[in-house]
């Protein structure tokens, strides 16, 4: 039964992608020593932080995420280990009363809270990258984290700063169950895994935690093309979703972060502002006894290599953009024969006229590309068990072709009632009758 | 190849697809998941898009029937 909870909140952009890929990595090992890595899926923990924190966006999502945070919870509970680590970043945004409410889900089992954190001047300019990859173009001069009090603030202090974060989660917790980890600052990863193992009670559990990192973030020219392009993104990537698989998956993080290394700096005002915030988490995690894996300095933020994006020439910026250009072509073209490789003889997957292809074109591909896996399968009991599945996958594949049709359908619409905003001297009602005609027929 | 040679290798083979198959379910509803979500919010859309529908087609007609 479980006894120990490790809960992993954040903050977001301290290492936490790469403790959780090696807790992921090394999830039956982990198992093996009573350890639970818990949350199926991603997903399922992103889910779960929406419930504690009653997300309105939950509204707009299936059954099965609503009951995210008390799947989780179950798993814990039914865990025939001594221990469970439950590790998603933006638990550390949750108010008190959603924390008061997650610590009295997990009683009476001991709550280990851990908050891992890094340079606070690095913190800021992550931030500000990360509002860049969903489609600010405000210049990071002029960036200033959203204050603690901010609540639906992702990207704040609220959940940059340990200290605040610790205050929240730490608040009903005896002071030797609130661990703050360090990144360090040569951001050597097999350490930053012992200071979290130390921390989370995992010491000598894995031994190797193969660090697999995708570097995903922007050097100073990078960031300042990908700012300069956010505006002619708007008109086309138009909710968070979107921006998300687009901008910041494929433009950001797949094409313009390999093109460099040189870092941000912040602007002088910026990195006063983030030494006071050092100043103020340093005095506060000493004050609460809070214990510390690795050395409160590493928080510091200092004055280090690189530039302000202000510094960066035109000419670098095109010279860039040129780059850009070529490996974007470059990631299409081999986005595009995985697709054929993976469904030689199915249609190209199709977006309606107007809407972007989305995840729905995606899944689509990625359903073709299961049967050729199916195929493959030997024996009877197998064959019955790959028809059951592509059963399944038709059945989704159908799910999908109604969605497509229904955008088709929006896409005539919003045709229509283009004609019909013209003046009325430019007003054509023979097409209006026409587009008219045609979309009854469509529906009907 | 024939005998208890022949027969370790179809165990093989069916053990590697059941494996296979296990992989290729896991995806498979994982992938179910996100069709629910397009599903369940292709569904909002189409109750919106009705009303829509309903003003944009009147208003065609009603000026279709002006110009006669």
């Amino acid at each position: 039964m479980t006894e120990r909870v490790v809960l992993h909140v954040g903050g977001p952009k301290s290492g936490t992608t790469y403790l959780q890929a090696v807790l992921r990595e090394h999830a039956e090992t982990l198992a093996g020593a009573g350890v639970l890595v818990a949350g199926r899926e991603q997903v399922d923990l992103v889910h779960a932080a929406m419930v504690l924190r009653g997300d309105a966006r939950l509204d707009g999502l299936p059954p099965r995420a609503h009951r995210a945070w008390d799947r989780l919870v179950d798993e814990v509970a039914g865990w025939s280990g001594e221990m469970a680590v439950v590790s998603y970043e933006l638990f550390s945004n949750l108010e008190a009363d959603a924390v008061r409410r997650a610590l009295e889900d997990l009683a009476p089992r001991r709550v280990d809270v851990v908050v891992t954190a890094r340079d606070l001047g690095r913190s800021l300019s992550s931030a500000w990258q990360e509002r860049l990859k969903f489609g600010v173009s405000q210049p990071l001069e002029r960036f200033t984290p959203p204050d603690d009090d901010v609540v639906d603030s992702e990207w704040g202090w609220r959940t940059l700063d340990p200290s605040s974060v610790a205050q929240r989660w730490g608040a009903t917790l005896p002071a030797d169950r609130v661990h703050v980890v360090t990144v360090p600052r040569d951001g050597e990863p097999g350490e930053l895994w012992r200071r979290f193992a130390d921390a989370a009670g995992l010491e000598g559990l894995v031994t190797d935690p193969a660090p697999v990192r995708a570097n995903e973030s922007l050097d100073v020219v990078s960031a300042e093309v990908l700012r300069r392009t956010n505006p002619h993104l708007r008109d086309f990537l138009r909710t968070p979703r979107e921006r998300a698989v687009w901008s910041r998956d494929l433009l950001a993080n797949r094409v313009l972060a390999p093109l460099g290394q040189e870092p941000l700096a912040l602007g002088d005002a910026q990195l006063a502002g983030a030494r006071e915030r050092y100043e103020a988490c340093r005095r506060a995690v000493v004050a609460a006894g809070w214990v510390v894996h690795g050395d409160l300095a590493d928080l510091e933020p200092v004055a280090g290599r690189g530039r302000s994006p202000r510094e960066v020439s035109d000419a670098e910026v095109a010279q860039t953009a040129v780059r850009a250009l070529a490996a974007l072509l470059r990631e299409t073209r081999n986005d595009s024969v995985a697709a054929a490789a993976a469904a030689p003889a199915a249609a190209p997957a199709a977006g309606s006229g107007s809407a972007p292809a989305g995840a729905g074109a995606e899944e689509g591909r990625g359903l073709r590309g299961l049967r050729s896996v199916v195929t493959g399968a030997s024996s009877r009991a197998v064959a019955a068990r790959a028809d059951e599945l592509h059963a399944r996958v038709d059945e989704l594949e159908r799910a999908l072709d109604d969605r497509r049709r229904l955008q088709q359908r929006l896409a005539m619409l919003t045709d229509l009632v283009g004609e019909l905003l013209l003046p009325l001297e430019e007003a054509d009602p023979a097409e209006q009758q026409r587009l008219a005609e045609q979309y009854r027929r469509t529906t009907t | 190849m024939s005998g208890p040679r022949s027969a370790r290798w179809d165990r093989l083979r069916e053990e590697a697809g059941w494996a296979a198959l296990d992989r290729v379910a896991e995806r498979v509803e994982s992938a179910a998941e996100s069709v629910a979500d397009e599903v369940h919010l292709s569904a909002q859309l189409e109750v919106g898009l009705a009303d829509l529908e309903r003003t944009v087609l009147a208003v065609v007609d009603r000026r279709t029937a002006g110009r006669r």
